[in-house]
């Protein structure tokens, strides 16, 4: 035991079991923080395509869901039509963080757009949605329908 | 004073697991929610027209054109919205199948996608792709999904013709609200 003058010159020792500790906890904190912010995908049962290839979202991909009732949901927010595209043009001419352009020399929108359907949706929204995209204003020519992988090799 | 000593020496030293235990568990839940199942989610790329302007191209290769039309064998005579839900619980229980709809090939109907496939891929190898994928196809599908077709419907047709080497597919009208 150390008494007296020898206590008194010791070294404080720094215990770094709570601030690992501490550290663990603010990571785990951000990662379900950063989880919740990504909105876009809402839950839908997609239908299985075998031609389907593997998404790699460009930087500053627009989406859209479709949910089986048929309504458009856009960042967990249900929209109707006209809303639909008046927050697509908010954000199709919004600067892309890779420094790229919004517009090509044709004035085409450089973002692509991806449509997310519900399998028991009826077409007919994918296709005002797509109308759109063809309108003045947004030209969004780019668009992709997604759906689930199915394996080439299984044979119906 | 001596024999304190001794004992003190020969005193099993002890880990201190508490901290331990509360780091693996941390360690633990932090992989947790670190792993990204993989994402089975694809998508099947398209590109609307690009109509802007006068098209100053001229028009040199001759297209063909093939109709596809895609009828809901359900939903065909009567569509009301009850109908459609009924539908829609039917469709639930059992997934897609491939009778729930009818296929019309250049205005001839079609016994169903395998027969599809067939007409395509004899199309196709009359009229193969253009070497360089940059070029038009000279090969179009107008596809065309009628009152009540849902997005199953027309995916199922897609990947037929994807699989057929149709790139270049037109989606056809829009129906009125009901």
């Amino acid at each position: 035991m150390k008494t007296g003058k020898d206590a008194v010159l010791d070294p404080p020792e720094m215990n770094m079991t709570p601030m690992i500790d501490i550290v663990f906890q603010l990571i785990i904190f951000f990662m379900i923080v950063i989880d919740l912010s990504q909105k876009d995908l809402e839950d839908l049962v997609l239908p299985m395509s075998k031609m389907a290839v593997d998404d790699e979202p460009e930087e500053g991909r627009l989406y859209v869901n479709i949910n089986r009732k048929g309504e458009y949901v856009l960042k967990r927010q249900k929209l109707d039509l006209n809303a639909l595209e008046n927050q697509l043009m908010l954000r199709v001419d919004q600067p892309r963080k890779d420094g790229e352009p919004t517009r090509d020399e044709m004035g085409l929108a450089t973002r692509p757009i991806l449509i997310r359907c519900d399998q028991a949706s009826e077409f007919k929204h994918v296709q005002k949605v797509m109308f759109i995209c063809g309108k003045e204003g947004l030209k969004i020519w780019k668009v992709e329908l997604a759906a689930g992988q199915e394996s080439k090799d299984e044979e119906e | 004073m001596a024999n304190k000593a001794i004992e003190e020496a020969t005193e099993e030293i002890k880990m201190e697991m508490t901290p331990m235990i509360d780091v693996t568990f941390l360690l633990l839940i932090f992989f947790l929610c670190s792993i990204k199942f993989k994402v089975l989610e694809g998508k099947l790329q398209t590109y609307l027209p690009k109509d802007v302007g006068v098209n100053t191209t001229p028009q040199q290769k001759m297209l063909e054109k093939v109709d596809v039309r895609i009828y809901r064998t359900l939903t065909r005579e009567k569509l009301d919205l009850e109908q459609i839900a009924n539908y829609r619980k039917w469709y639930d229980a059992g997934g897609w199948k491939e009778d729930q709809v009818e296929l019309y090939f250049q205005g001839k109907k079609l016994a169903g996608l395998k027969e599809l496939k067939k007409q395509l891929e004899d199309l196709r190898e009359r009229i193969p792709p253009p070497e360089d994928p940059e070029e038009e196809d000279t090969l179009k599908m107008n596809l065309e999904a009628m009152k009540g077709c849902i997005y199953e419907d027309i995916v199922k047709v897609v990947d037929v013709a994807l699989a057929a080497k149709f790139t270049s597919i037109t989606f056809r009208g829009i129906e009125a609200d009901a």
